[in-house]
């Protein structure tokens, strides 16, 4: 490993120094538009708001959390 | 992580779910275990669809609050879903209005066994992995059309009294981040999930880990990671900075770089050799439900929180 990133910059507060690369690593305003729908995690809640609002649940259902594990 | 960017994406399925449904998420290990109201319910849904009997219950279904099931499909690709989302809507309008509502009770008690919520005082950070290849001089996300190319998310999860540790040690003019919470990181988060679910590396597979706090809240470290067999591991520095204030983390930011080898079960299709891996940890305010989705290692909890254990 001889690939150096400077950061940080010693200061509390400080940005990155090398913010491309950590722009590489975030997602991109492409990869997050799913995140545009206000996705619910518990079950029972999106029950409860189906009851009040007169609506059918979706449920995207994965082994690893959809929203997060990968 | 083809259906976010090939499904939820699409404009015409998000304004569908947006207007016409309650969309929600939910990890099949823990669900399909639950055995408290909310696995009751889910078990319900699920013996009317194609998954009755499987050992996994992966897929999208449509239902009512009642439990009555209105569509179910594990297709990707937003055609074949929109199709099942319309007629499944169509279901729902022919319902007799009894049937598509009700007095929803209280939950009652969770299985704590399979249920996992941030501790009181806890705090998250979202922790963002993505493959790298130098190009130009410089290292940047891989090429569109190569396997694992986009930015993987989990989350990392501190408990109050090693928040407040970290803020003592800032304090003090710094030292070693407590061996359990660098432990934590390593064997938890410092991964590649960039292509599915990696496995925990072991205690004995963290060959060195040092992480270090100076008194400005300034963070560097190294670590070296290999399986048994070498196959797999992950070499690389860590740098960035924290900031404590009142028992509160306000910043929570690291960068990784490293080089990462190999892959485990479901991590298939990693490049040959060593290629270069990068991650992001950033402080969440956690105020959104996707911000508090339990870390991905959390499933054995005691593990999580006691890593050296």
């Amino acid at each position: 490993m001889n690939r150096i990133v400077l950061f940080g910059a010693g200061m509390v507060g400080a940005t990155f120094a090398d913010e491309s690369v950590v722009r590489e690593i975030l997602p991109s305003k492409e990869e997050s538009a799913w995140l545009e729908i206000d996705w619910k995690t518990g079950l029972w809640e999106a029950r409860k708001e189906a009851a009040q609002s007169g609506k059918p649940i979706y449920l995207w259902e994965m082994d690893g959390h959809p929203l997060g594990c990968v | 992580m083809a259906d976010r960017l090939l499904v939820f994406a699409n404009k015409e399925v998000q304004e569908l779910l947006k207007e016409k449904f309650v969309p929600v998420a939910a990890d099949d290990w823990y669900q399909r275990r639950r055995k408290d109201r909310v696995g009751e319910f889910f078990a319900k849904v699920v013996a009317q669809s194609p998954r009755k009997g499987n050992h996994t219950k992966q897929g999208h279904y449509v239902f009512t609050a009642t439990g009555k099931l209105l569509g179910f499909n594990n297709n990707r690709g937003p055609e074949r879903r929109l199709k099942m989302m319309r007629n499944a809507l169509t279901a729902w309008e022919e319902l007799p209005a009894s049937e598509r509502t009700m007095v929803v009770p209280a939950p009652g008690k969770n299985d704590e066994g399979f249920h996992r919520e941030l501790p009181e005082g806890g705090q998250i950070v979202k922790v963002f992995t993505r493959c790298l290849e130098e190009r130009e001089g410089r290292l940047q996300k891989l090429s569109a059309e190569k396997i694992g190319n986009l930015s993987a998310v989990d989350h990392l999860w501190l408990r109050k009294e090693e928040i407040m540790k970290l803020e003592g040690l800032i304090e003090s003019g710094g030292g070693e981040i407590s061996k359990d919470l660098s432990l934590r990181i390593a064997r938890f988060h410092l991964r590649d999930n960039t292509r599915g679910e990696p496995r925990d590396w072991k205690n004995e597979e963290v060959r060195g880990c040092s992480f270090e706090v100076d008194g400005r809240g300034n963070v560097t470290g190294s670590f070296v990671i290999e399986s048994g067999d070498g196959k797999m591991g992950y070499q690389g520095k860590i740098e960035g900075v924290i900031a404590v204030k009142e028992g509160r983390l306000t910043k929570f930011d690291i960068l990784v770089i490293g080089d990462h080898w190999g892959h485990s079960r479901y991590t298939g299709g990693a490049r040959p050799g060593r290629n270069p891996m990068g991650q992001v940890f950033r402080l969440s305010e956690g105020k959104k439900d996707r911000d508090r989705i339990p870390p991905q290692a959390i499933r054995w909890a005691p593990g999580y929180w006691e890593p050296e254990k």
